[in-house]
């Protein structure tokens, strides 16, 4: 998997390779001739001779030759393909051999130019490989619809030094430590924000040192061309003088062409990006880097650093004790979860590869234009849905849980633990099995619930036929599974509120109700608070009861977030980054949410 | 003293003879191809003993089989090939061909495959391989539906719709759960078959074709199945109609090759081709899938692992695939063996073949799924016309297309 940024003004389709196009340009054609009037290869051969010699010099030429294609076979793409004109000469003129890599690796180009000169003008770049410094450069002759054969080029040119810079990385993170350590000292309500600078300062560096390697080679390279279009213009005696007149000024057009480029418009900018090896960041680095960023955020948190050192070896067998599970967690959630959030400002291109598209993701899910709000992929109807969902469900969930917790406080209950098993036993069956028996249930034709209906006299309901039964269908399955985790809160907590309290109340004459309200539920309090926090973030993400029972039937209008974003990924074509995107959104809201009920339950314990 | 010498030279000899024949052994070390699948059951039986076989006709090749859960199959081979993890070898359907081979992930084997080769297949299945101006695979097996039906409940399968659809009235008796007609009807998979049959098309001259007359005809019928002549079973999923065919409860199933497993002993059935639509006059033709053995781009024996695909679409391996593991296979010559013409089922799925519609393997197709089931879903549950769920499934196709480019 490689990421690629490519949102930098310059062109990378016209790089180094620039002149090598311009060369080839004029021998394909004056080729391309050649091999049509079938001149008995001499001519073919005689125009790849001079093509070597004329080489500039910064170019050293690999291997140059002509593919021409002889009758099809029983289907169209079976063609013989024989080499008209070879650098080696020992190949001119033969098949391409069954069982040579080499052979078959050109057999595909040309089937590949072959390919593209249905769309394309008749030359491209085939393959730019930065680290080797190489370029190949492919024609597709054609003579009218008939294709005719294909022309490569493939050269190496001078190497220009673009090594990563060291500096760079110890720059920015000394400027970020510097930040950090400011409003460290500043502390105050923004105290937060210095590890978080330290993170966006690390999460730059892969970009700000592209963008500096880049600017520098786009620097040579423009004057190298300068270079080397002075060594063309001497060079090009052989060359027909009315094909100069042609070339020249394209040519000469391409020292500027870094802006030209800029209106060809985003497609083909994109598109020519991935051709260019030197702009894609490798995804090991970043993935280390973004976890490093992480792992600096926790020692941030955890306090100054000195401090930290200090604890660590003054308790260093609690943190010996602690580093399994430490690592766990950073591996098993820290780390993909610093991937998602990096991947949501990309977009995925297809075959794992990764375009940097900044804020446009979160753009096209919070203004989307294609679904207006009342259609079911909305974000903000999903939204909607999703907290109706968990309001509906955490509110039915205590409820139930509280109601079924005090009768089994009831002193005059006999059986209470049978009662107490039976009840908990929802909560013990994994989840997802009680969701198909659920679904199965549901079935309008086959299921329990219609048959019951109707046995009442009552028609039958066709549950995932309209959002508002789908939806309670869902609600059904998740209350059955949700009240007893409640239940066992609330019967905990009951079993602590002293008696004598009652009694007390007793003595005053209270009556039931007041007795629930004013001693049970404030003595409540602090154990259910944090469950319904718990339940509610729990319920928010409950993934498998929607994708399960209604599948976010009819047309994904039972859809929560969390299903959504992963219908995003994995059924409507693969689009991580926007999936990606939506888990972000969902970890925003849900981070809001916790924040202001942690502000709620310390407020409400102020008060008692 | 001589004795002695000569013994050491000797036993030097026979060390140095040892060690010469042990590099040899060393060197003739055979190449080791990891090959993925998803089979399960007698298709992988099939499968290991065409391996086995291949292990004996040569030493060169050494041929590991990796089952993998067919769930994650896809997203397996799209992830593990590109970082060099992936296997050399594997089988899977076609569809998937027209991205991988955008991406990078397949290798294209036009170069060594010649005529001859070719002519193995039915033509059909071998094209459906080709993407491009390249070919990336050669066929192991075709899959389409037919017509199952439990011979105790219909004597003589239905040659025309309405004869299909009378006789399946006649079988039907909702009240008692006995249905005449099944299929996954809002699988746009099953659909396509009476989409093809009204003379409709998926995309036409470059264009999302789905809301033509024809396509709105082809989703009036199938509603009609089970709004007007309630033919069917509601919700149908493939758990309910095998478990209804089990049962005896449904006479007549559309279903590819793969339900054969599904079906339980006892149960009466036999196979025939899916009925000729009566408004048209012309059958209805189910998508054809193509199975194929394919190559990755990142494979360090390219060459040896087209000797393999080469083997394993050969008439000796595709007798071993189609007698044991009960494969429609890709490769003619086997139809003409006395093993063949016992297996009547299998014999249907050929005839269906004539009247088959290659699904297309280009990534536009892989993003009519899901617009479809929603609009086949709205169908069936009686929401709106035919023309309204296609028009809506249309411009959700194309949006689709727009965020692909």
């Amino acid at each position: 998997m490689t990421l690629v940024l490519a949102q930098f003004p310059y062109a990378p389709e016209a790089d180094p390779s620039a002149q090598v196009l311009s060369q080839l340009k004029v021998t394909a054609r004056a080729w391309r001739q050649a091999v049509l009037a079938d001149a008995k290869n001499e001519a073919v051969q005689g125009w790849l001779l001079r093509f070597k010699k004329q080489m500039p010099r910064e170019f050293l030429l690999r291997d140059a030759f002509v593919i021409a294609e002889q009758a099809g076979g029983m289907f169209a793409f079976l063609k013989k393909k024989v080499f008209v004109a070879h650098t080696d000469v020992k190949k001119v003129g033969q098949e391409l051999q069954k069982d040579s890599a080499v052979d078959k690796a050109w057999f595909d180009l040309s089937a590949e130019a072959e390919q593209k000169s249905q769309e394309k003008p008749d030359w491209w770049v085939s393959q730019t490989d930065a680290a080797q410094h190489q370029v190949r450069v492919v024609a597709a002759v054609r003579e009218g619809e008939r294709f005719v054969g294909t022309i490569v080029l493939s050269a190496q040119w001078q190497q220009d030094t673009q090594r990563p810079q060291m500096p760079w990385l110890l720059s920015w993170g000394l400027a970020a430590l510097l930040v950090g350590v400011v409003l460290w000292l500043v502390r105050g309500p923004w105290g937060h924000l210095a590890p978080l600078v330290g993170i966006v300062a690390i999460a730059m560096y892969p970009y700000v040192w592209h963008v500096d390697s880049l600017q520098k080679a786009q620097q040579a390279r423009m004057d190298r061309d300068t270079r080397l279009l002075s060594s063309l213009v001497s060079a090009s005696s052989v060359v027909p003088k009315e094909w100069l007149t042609k070339v020249l000024p394209s040519a000469q057009a391409k020292s500027g062409f870094y802006t030209l480029k800029l209106q060809v418009g985003q497609s083909a900018r994109l598109e020519a990006a991935k051709v260019l090896p030197l702009v894609t960041v490798p995804w090991l680095p970043s993935f280390w880097i973004a976890l490093f960023a992480i792992l600096l955020y926790a020692i941030y948190m955890v306090g100054w650093m000195g401090r930290l050192a200090q604890t660590i070896h003054d308790h260093i067998g609690a943190y010996l004790y602690v580093t399994p599970a430490m690592a766990g967690m950073v591996l098993l959630v820290f780390a993909p979860f610093s991937v998602g959030i990096l991947l949501s400002f990309f977009r995925h291109t297809g075959g794992g590869n990764y375009l940097f598209v900044g804020l446009q993701n979160f753009r096209d899910i919070l203004f989307s234009q294609l679904y207006p709000f009342p259609h079911p992929l909305n974000f903000y109807f999903t939204l909607l849905v999703t907290i109706l969902w968990t309001v509906l469900n955490v509110g039915l969930h205590v409820i139930l849980g509280l109601a079924l917790a005090l009768l089994l406080k009831n002193p005059l209950l006999r059986m209470k633990e049978v009662y107490r098993v039976l009840l908990i036993l929802p909560w013990a069956i994994p989840n997802y099995i009680t969701a198909l028996i659920w679904k199965g249930m549901f079935h309008q034709q086959f299921g329990a619930i219609n048959a019951l209906l109707t046995s009442v006299g009552l028609e039958g309901v066709s549950w995932f036929s309209s959002a508002s039964t789908a939806f309670t269908a869902n609600l059904v399955t998740n209350t059955w599974l949700g009240f007893p985790f409640m239940m066992v809160v609330s019967l905990g907590a009951l079993g602590s509120i002293p008696s004598d309290l009652y009694e007390a109340a007793d003595v005053d004459g209270a009556n039931r109700w007041q007795k629930f309200r004013y001693i049970t539920l404030p003595l409540l309090k602090p154990a259910l608070f944090p469950a319904i926090i718990l339940g509610c973030i729990w319920t928010f993400n409950m993934f498998n009861i929607i994708y399960l029972v209604s599948g976010g039937e009819p047309g994904g209008a039972t859809d929560i977030l969390i299903t959504e974003a992963y219908r995003w990924a994995f059924q409507r074509g693969e689009r991580y980054g926007y999936a990606a995107a939506y888990s972000t959104i969902i970890f925003l809201i849900l981070l809001v949410y916790s924040l202001t009920t942690n502000r709620l339950t310390r407020a409400t314990e102020g008060v008692n | 003293m001589i004795g002695r010498i000569c013994a050491k030279w000797l036993l030097l000899a026979v060390c140095f003879g040892w060690i010469g024949g042990a590099a040899r052994i060393a060197l003739a070390k055979p190449t080791e191809l990891v090959m993925w699948h998803a089979y399960r059951a007698e298709e992988r039986r099939a499968l290991e003993a065409v391996v086995e076989q291949y292990h004996k006709t040569q030493q060169t090749i050494r041929v590991r089989l990796l089952s993998i859960p067919y769930d994650a199959y896809a997203d397996k081979i799209s992830a593990a090939i590109p970082r060099g993890h992936g296997p050399d070898l594997f089988i899977f359907a076609h569809d998937r061909i027209g991205d991988w081979a955008k991406n990078q992930i397949l290798e294209p084997i036009t170069f060594w495959v010649d005529g001859p080769l070719l002519s193995r297949f039915f033509p059909k299945t071998v094209q459906m391989l080709a993407y491009g101006n390249a070919l990336y695979g050669l066929p192991l097996a075709y899959k389409s539906l037919a017509v199952f039906y439990n011979t105790s409940l219909v004597k003589v399968p239905p040659r025309t719709t309405a004869e299909m659809i009378s006789l399946a009235k006649s079988l039907t008796d909702a009240s008692k759960g006995r249905f005449g007609l099944a299929y996954e009807a809002t699988n746009f998979y099953h659909h396509a078959a009476w989409l093809h049959g009204f003379g409709g098309q998926v995309f036409s001259g470059g264009k999302v074709a789905l809301a033509s007359d024809e396509g709105i005809k082809a989703l009036g019928f199938a509603r009609d199945l089970q709004d007007k002549h309630k033919l069917l079973p509601a919700e149908p999923t493939s758990q309910l109609i095998s478990s209804l065919f089990n049962g005896g409860k449904v006479a007549m199933v559309l279903n590819g090759p793969w339900f054969r497993g599904e079906i339980e002993t006892g149960v009466p059935y036999a196979v025939a081709p899916m009925p000729i639509v009566s408004e048209t006059g012309k059958p209805a033709a189910p998508f054809l899938t193509s199975e194929a053995v394919l190559l990755s781009r990142r494979s360090k024996h390219k060459r040896l692992a087209f000797e393999v695909m080469k083997y394993l679409t050969s008439k000796a391996s595709a007798m071993v695939r189609m007698t044991v593991g009960k494969q429609p296979v890709a490769n003619q010559a086997c139809y003409a063996t006395p093993e063949a013409k016992a297996d009547p089922i299998l014999l249907a799925f050929r005839r269906q073949l004539d009247h088959t519609v290659p699904m297309e393997n280009t990534p536009a197709m892989r993003v009519v799924w899901a617009p479809m089931l929603n609009a086949l879903g709205k169908i069936f549950r009686g929401q709106g016309t035919a023309k309204e769920a296609l028009d809506e499934a249309t411009r959700e196709v194309m949006s689709l297309l727009n965020t692909m480019k």
